[in-house]
């Protein structure tokens, strides 16, 4: 079984948020809701910093906090690593919100809210609510576009080499600066962009082992 | 918290302890609370105290996690990841503690002094310790952060929860002769002193650490300080440790007022500290900040 990971290049990376907003779009995800963020900030001194773009996500950790500590089951990490939530079960304890170092998780308040205060929902905002209900007071954070994985191996797609069998974000970026495949295998374009530039996952040092690496150079 | 702010400093966590998550802090008290209480009232042998700490961990300590969920019609599925996640093991001791108590307190009234009343003091006593210590884990269990991932968490909770239920016990014995009142001052007088120990032993770990940052916040935020100063030291502190000075040594042994202004203390003590370890914990930085 494949152990979906992602890469990001920090060196490409330009900060344009194309990432963010297709996986606003691809999840339906309400105002206010983000799944995937783009931090942007100055490392260094004044006159000799430099500018960092960091795009976050889950992490989709081997072993990962949020699913030990869910109390029903609701948080899983599946056989092919995506570490998912089952809104059926999720009871909205918190609990995975707090557990989480990287702080990717959240509860979803609510649902309802319009793009456009007082115009009412637009179609694509309704389209969302049946294409991709979202259920408010569960928790709810990346899911690799797990949709998009498994329809894309239905159709013997390759995630990571065919655009719809690949995350959305992954697919958007102008820059090129994501890579997503299979991490179990060495072949695999990820894998092999890993060893050579000696990518690192943030924090390792949380211990939560996570299938998402930062190319540094 | 400004958003540019976020994972640049050290982020507080929201989750519980914020909006409908107030509940968890009744919830991560009464569970103490409620389980010394009935350990209390199986020492000085208190029915009303067993039947009130039933109450207490059924209703107070059930009502509340019920009330913190958002599907709460959900919750029967929480007690079958007892493998991994310390919410299900409550659940499950929660539901060993209220089972075997209420068969003792039955026994209790009807078979006193049998064997089963024995067998059954001894199942609850044992689930009753299992709770009082389970509030203190759910948080420890939480390595992301550093102020609940501490050793010494459970053994703090749990002494908070000893010290309320000596002031339910010290309603109860104005009431009921099983009980002395001597015992119960001198015991909740004891307790404040283990506290004040606890807390500075908790206090010194936490700033050797890392917590330093978080120690401060807690002392100084606007919304943690009052909590502080206020509900722990003074009200759940100092106070009771005077007026439970004052029932032992003075005249007032018997004085209702003076036992109801102890319990209201202890309480307040109790609340104040969940709070403050709830609303103080925080997330170090992701991102180093220039």
């Amino acid at each position: 079984m494949a152990q979906w990971g992602m890469a990001i290049d920090l060196q490409k990376c330009v900060g344009c948020y194309a990432c963010v907003v297709a996986c606003k779009q691809e999840h339906f995800l309400p105002r206010g809701v983000f799944w995937g963020r783009l931090l942007v900030g100055e490392v260094g001194e004044e006159t000799t910093g430099s500018g960092i773009t960091l795009p976050i996500l889950c992490n989709h950790c081997r072993d990962a906090p949020c699913v030990d500590v869910c109390p029903t089951g609701a948080t899983v990490r599946r056989e092919d690593g995506i570490v998912m939530v089952d809104r059926d079960k999720c009871v909205g304890c918190g609990s995975c919100v707090v557990a989480c170092p990287y702080q990717h998780r959240s509860i979803l308040e609510d649902a309802g809210g319009e793009y456009f205060p007082g115009q009412g929902l637009t179609e694509f905002e309704n389209m969302g609510k049946v294409m991709y209900p979202l259920e408010p007071g569960t928790a709810q954070k990346c899911n690799f576009c797990l949709e998009r994985i498994e329809a894309g191996l239905r159709n013997h797609l390759k995630p990571g080499s065919d655009r719809d069998a690949t995350p959305a974000c992954v697919i958007t970026c102008p820059a090129k600066a994501r890579f997503f495949g299979n991490l179990d295998d060495p072949e695999d374009e990820v894998s092999a962009m890993i060893r050579e530039k000696k990518a690192l996952p943030f924090h390792g040092e949380f211990g939560t082992r996570p299938s998402v690496y930062y190319i540094l150079r | 918290m400004k958003p540019y702010e976020w994972m640049v400093i050290s982020t507080p966590q929201r989750q519980w302890a914020e909006k409908r998550s107030i509940f968890a802090v009744i919830a991560f008290y009464s569970g103490p609370l409620g389980a010394a209480l009935y350990l209390l009232s199986l020492f000085f042998n208190s029915l009303p105290g067993m039947v009130l700490s039933l109450f207490i961990i059924a209703f107070v300590k059930g009502g509340a996690h019920l009330a913190e969920l958002t599907r709460p019609s959900k919750s029967w599925r929480m007690p079958f990841r007892v493998h991994s996640s310390w919410i299900s093991r409550g659940m499950i001791l929660i539901a060993f503690f209220l089972g075997s108590a209420c068969i003792q307190v039955l026994l209790h009234l009807f078979y006193p002094g049998t064997a089963s009343e024995v067998f059954f003091r001894i199942l609850a006593a044992l689930g009753a310790i299992a709770l009082s210590l389970y509030s203190g884990f759910v948080l420890t269990q939480v390595r992301a952060i550093r102020l609940w991932n501490s050793s010494l968490l459970p053994i703090l909770l749990s002494a908070t929860g000893l010290t309320g239920a000596l002031g339910f016990m010290g309603i109860i014995a104005l009431f009921d002769q099983s009980t002395s009142i001597m015992n119960i001052s001198m015991g909740a007088g004891v307790m404040i002193i283990i506290i004040s120990i606890l807390l500075a032993a908790y206090i010194v770990s936490e700033s050797g650490s890392g917590s330093v940052e978080t120690l401060r916040r807690i002392s100084k935020d606007r919304e943690i300080a009052p909590f502080v100063w206020v509900g722990l030291f003074t009200v759940g502190m100092i106070i009771p440790f005077v007026l439970v000075t004052v029932e032992y040594f003075g005249q007032n042994l018997h004085d209702i007022t003076l036992a109801i202004v102890i319990l209201l203390c202890t309480v307040v003590q109790g609340l104040s500290l969940v709070y403050a370890i709830l609303k103080g914990g925080m997330y170090r930085p992701l991102i180093p900040i220039a």
